[in-house]
């Protein structure tokens, strides 16, 4: 009799069983996780609803960090995991998110809290790759300033449109007529600015050398004072001092159209002979590009803005793409400093494409190793 | 001095940029830095007016033959400025309408219409770079007209829909993607360059 007793109670418990599961399975989860690779100044709340939106409605939290006074925010239940980031601003604040769900009668449920304390790293591992690879980029460019330095001979393809500058600017002493000089119509913070500053040098040397009028019309005011120095500077080593005049570069306006409109002027008025475009360009490369030819200049542009590449390839007598803007500089020079950084680019170049076809190589085998490890972003 | 300070702040900015990158804890330190920038840049605009103010005052001292314009440019300038400012210190007066106008109604059409011209000069350099005097210039032709008809394809010329959506795709991504990385590269150099003090023509000379 107690032996039947026990096992109607052993029956009732296994039947209870799952109702009692039931009623112990949670309606969310949810974590406080520290965001990686920053200062502590965020922290991320993951949060995903395990009830269905019919039995839980929306998810109210209740949010502490620090000694900030408690926000409540409420999550509607769409049945979908939620990302939420929270600002902490420094390091070692505490966070704690208090959870609530909303259910279907209106009453509130406790689900539990999770806290943690922000904390920062002191190493940004998402940036490491790029760290590693830019010492090898200094690692080569050493190297091959070093064999530059030695008088290794290092071989530099022709670069058409580098090589009708001279070219370019005889004919505008032949002629009698300006040259014109477009920097971009971007600030000094632009790479491609710095690259075009770099190529005024020898452009100015020459036109003193030649005695060629010139002109700058420059868009930003930073960028004019370095313009002034560079051509003051060229025309000091060309020994001609006496030519330089402070308005040859000068600030022809500041809005993207009124540059346009007064270089466009400039160029109808003054009928240059050669007209460099270089640097960072907007929608105003081809209003230039195409006043320059209509006035019969030789155009010799670049840019690294891809989508401006197009009208000036269309348009122009000669185009630098992409980085042959950057490699102007050291091509016209010819000095072993710069030939040595220039080959040092070509080397991490070929580096990358043999690293490219690799893990196409390998991916084709379904292997994911080199592109997980070398080429994919962490972020 | 003139040169090695600029070269100096070059190197230790440049290495504080790379540094912000991978030390979390410097990220307050990079927003520092892009305040002074705009502040610099502020300061900038005295530089730019008295570059415009000089460059046209020897226009008119020279007695340059397209001196008027220089006239115009200093007309305008401080009709603007006068305005602009009597407009700031009195708030809903007619000086801040007529700024406001001047604004809206001409310098904003202006630089519209610029901004219209470029339609123009589309179709003058589509027109010089499709004619086909080379098999390049003939691909480019090809290519071209096929793009224009697959934007505006319909029934039974879908098919040039499909052309346009793969040379999009594939040729024309593939060839982003190498100017892409090459520029990529371009620009990582220079930076370097700069920042070791191996490039020093934008600071006027080589030496």
């Amino acid at each position: 009799m107690k032996t039947k007793k026990i096992m109607i109670i052993l029956w009732a418990l296994l039947f209870c069983l799952p109702v009692a599961a039931e009623e112990r399975a949670p309606l969310a989860n949810f974590e406080l996780k520290d965001t990686p690779n920053n200062a502590g100044e965020q922290v991320e709340f993951l949060f995903v609803p395990a009830a269905s939106p019919e039995e839980v409605p929306e998810f109210l939290l209740h949010i502490a960090i620090g000694d900030e006074p408690v926000k409540e925010r409420r999550l509607v239940n769409a049945g979908k995991e939620i990302f939420l980031p929270l600002i902490t601003g420094e390091a070692g604040v505490p966070v704690e998110v208090r959870v609530e769900a909303v259910m279907d009668d209106g009453s509130l449920k406790n689900l539990g809290t999770s806290s943690l304390v922000s904390r920062g790293e002191w190493l940004n591992m998402n940036s490491m790759k790029a760290f590693i690879l830019g010492l090898l980029f200094i690692a080569l460019i050493i190297f091959y300033v070093g064999r530059a330095k030695k008088g290794k001979d290092l071989f530099i393809r022709k670069i058409p449109g580098l090589e009708a500058i001279d070219d370019a600017l005889g004919r505008a002493t032949e002629m009698g007529r300006p040259v014109f000089y477009v920097p971009g119509t971007s600030s000094m913070a632009d790479v491609a600015t710095l690259a075009s500053l770099n190529i005024l040098r020898p452009v100015a040397r020459q036109v003193a050398k030649y005695e060629t009028p010139f002109s700058v019309p420059v868009k930003d005011p930073i960028v004019v004072s370095v313009a002034q120095d560079v051509v003051k500077e060229a025309y000091m080593a060309a020994g001609r001092p006496d030519l330089y005049d402070d308005g040859i570069a000068y600030l022809a306006s500041m809005g993207q159209f009124d540059y346009s409109g007064a270089v466009s002027g400039s160029m109808m008025r003054e009928k240059p002979a050669t007209v460099f475009l270089l640097g960072m360009f907007y929608a105003e490369s081809l209003i230039l590009a195409e006043t320059a030819n209509s006035v019969g200049a030789i155009q010799i542009a670049g840019t690294d803005a891809s989508s401006q590449l197009p009208f000036f390839i269309a348009a122009c007598d000669y185009t630098l793409i992409g980085e042959e803007l950057y490699a102007a500089s050291a091509y016209m020079s010819r000095e072993p400093l710069l030939l040595g950084t220039l080959k040092a680019q070509d080397i991490l170049k070929g580096l990358l494409l043999l690293l490219f076809v690799t893990a196409i190589i390998f991916q084709l085998f379904g292997i994911d190793f080199v592109m997980d490890t070398f080429l994919k972003p962490e972020w | 001095m003139k040169r090695t300070l600029p070269l100096a702040l070059a190197f230790i900015f440049g290495l504080i940029g790379i540094a912000v990158q991978i030390v979390p804890a410097l990220k307050g330190f990079l927003n520092t830095m892009l305040d002074w920038m705009a502040i610099i840049g502020s300061f900038a605009l005295a530089l730019g007016v008295s570059s415009l103010t000089r460059h046209h005052m020897t226009k008119i001292r020279r007695k340059h033959k397209d001196m008027f314009f220089s006239y115009v440019t200093f007309v305008t300038m401080l009709f603007m400025m006068i305005i602009g400012l009597i407009g700031y210190f009195q708030p809903e007066s007619l000086y801040q309408r007529l700024f406001g106008n001047m604004y809206n109604y001409v310098r904003v059409p202006l630089d519209a219409s610029m901004f219209a011209l470029l339609a123009f000069f589309i179709t003058s350099a589509a027109y010089r770079a499709f004619r086909a005097r080379t098999w390049l210039a003939t691909v480019l032709l090809v290519a071209g007209v096929v793009v224009m008809m697959g934007r505006v394809a319909f029934g039974p010329f879908m098919i040039f829909n499909d052309i346009t959506a793969w040379l999009m795709k594939v040729p024309t991504t593939a060839a982003m993607r190498g100017l892409t990385i090459g520029i990529g590269l371009g620009i990582v150099a220079t930076s370097i360059k700069i920042v070791l003090g191996i490039e020093r023509s934008y600071l006027g000379g080589g030496e």
